[in-house]
């Protein structure tokens, strides 16, 4: 083979190469899924579940009473939702925001069984 | 050098349709805060505590159906806590008592990160300080001082089916000096409910 021959032949193996690393580098890639952690409001629901004036306000329905006391403990915009056991919208406070929502169940309060879904997003 | 530098593009067109058409998925992983599932946990078991001590304080329970209310309504919050969030945790044992002026239960929870104690109280001492007879009217004043003592600070509210005319003026220290006006001839059953819905019924000697 002459030197040229050769030259075209290392060029041809290096491309194949390349296009095979390229096509098997996507295909796992394909098969990847990226895990993510979002930013969620979890600490100030946390902080308002420990406050029984907001559990007692969610209880009776309280609109004005919970406005202040979110307000209170989120410093930016804000969406409170209060939903029933069924999917109810039973009260919502604050702007619509879409995204992940973080939300807690409570399953009762002041000697009842009355389920509350609590959800709160808050923009970031 | 042809074939390599054509691959080259072949390569970044197929990275760039690819990328096009099969975008990354992110699958977002929600981690659940210890101090929500720790505030959950607190909400369940005072709500069964205020459940258990309306029950005692009307109709009156024994200790072992007082233990069983409290055990089937926990069970019941845990069930609905994990069917409807991704809240994990179970309870692994617990004490509970009431006997009028005192409420009190302690449970313990198992989670993933590991055990967490849950207690939750509401205890009252009465001290009557003085009873003055009138001698105009039917009514009899009773001034009592209730000091409460509970694992927070909570608001609470009395009431007596037997009073006349109740008086509550809050002192520092979950202490509170209470006028009765009774007409009722007898003991003067007190109810001291929180703002958790913790009920307690203490009994006054209203007698002269």
């Amino acid at each position: 083979m002459s030197k040229r021959g050769e030259i075209y032949t290392l060029d041809a193996i290096l491309s194949a190469t390349v296009i095979l690393l390229t096509v098997t580098t996507l295909v796992s890639l394909r098969q990847l899924s990226i895990a993510t952690t979002p930013s969620l409001p979890e600490e100030e629901l946390s902080a308002m579940l420990n406050d029984m004036d907001f559990i007692n306000s969610i209880y009776a329905n309280d609109i004005v009473r919970l406005r202040l006391l979110v307000n209170s403990y989120v410093s930016r915009p804000y969406n409170l939702t209060i939903y029933a056991i069924n999917g109810t919208k039973l009260l919502s406070i604050g702007e619509p925001l879409d995204g992940l929502a973080t939300t807690a169940v409570i399953a009762g309060w002041n000697g009842t069984l009355e389920v509350r879904i609590v959800s709160l997003k808050v923009r970031r | 050098m042809n074939y390599l530098l054509i691959t080259y593009v072949l390569s970044i067109m197929l990275i760039l349709s690819f990328s096009l058409a099969y975008p990354l998925e992110l699958y977002p992983i929600k981690r659940e805060l210890e101090e929500k599932a720790i505030a959950l946990d607190y909400l369940a078991v005072a709500n069964a505590l205020s459940l258990v001590s309306k029950q005692a304080s009307e109709n009156g329970l024994t200790p072992d159906s007082l233990c069983d209310l409290f055990n089937d309504t926990l069970m019941d919050e845990m069930e609905v806590m994990r069917e409807y969030s991704d809240f994990e945790g179970s309870v692994l044992n617990f004490t509970c008592s009431w006997n009028g002026s005192s409420a009190y239960a302690r449970v313990f929870f198992n989670h993933p990160w590991g055990t967490e104690v849950i207690t939750v109280f509401l205890s009252a001492r009465v001290e009557v300080i003085r009873k003055v007879p009138s001698s105009l009217t039917a009514h009899r004043l009773v001034i009592a001082k209730v000091e409460l003592l509970s694992d927070r600070p909570v608001d609470v509210s009395f009431y007596s089916k037997e009073l006349y005319v109740l008086n509550v003026h809050p002192l520092p220290d979950q202490t509170y000096l209470l006028r009765l006006f009774t007409r009722s001839e007898g003991d003067i059953r007190l109810y001291i409910i929180d703002e958790r819905g913790i009920t307690l019924v203490v009994t006054i000697n209203g007698n002269p």
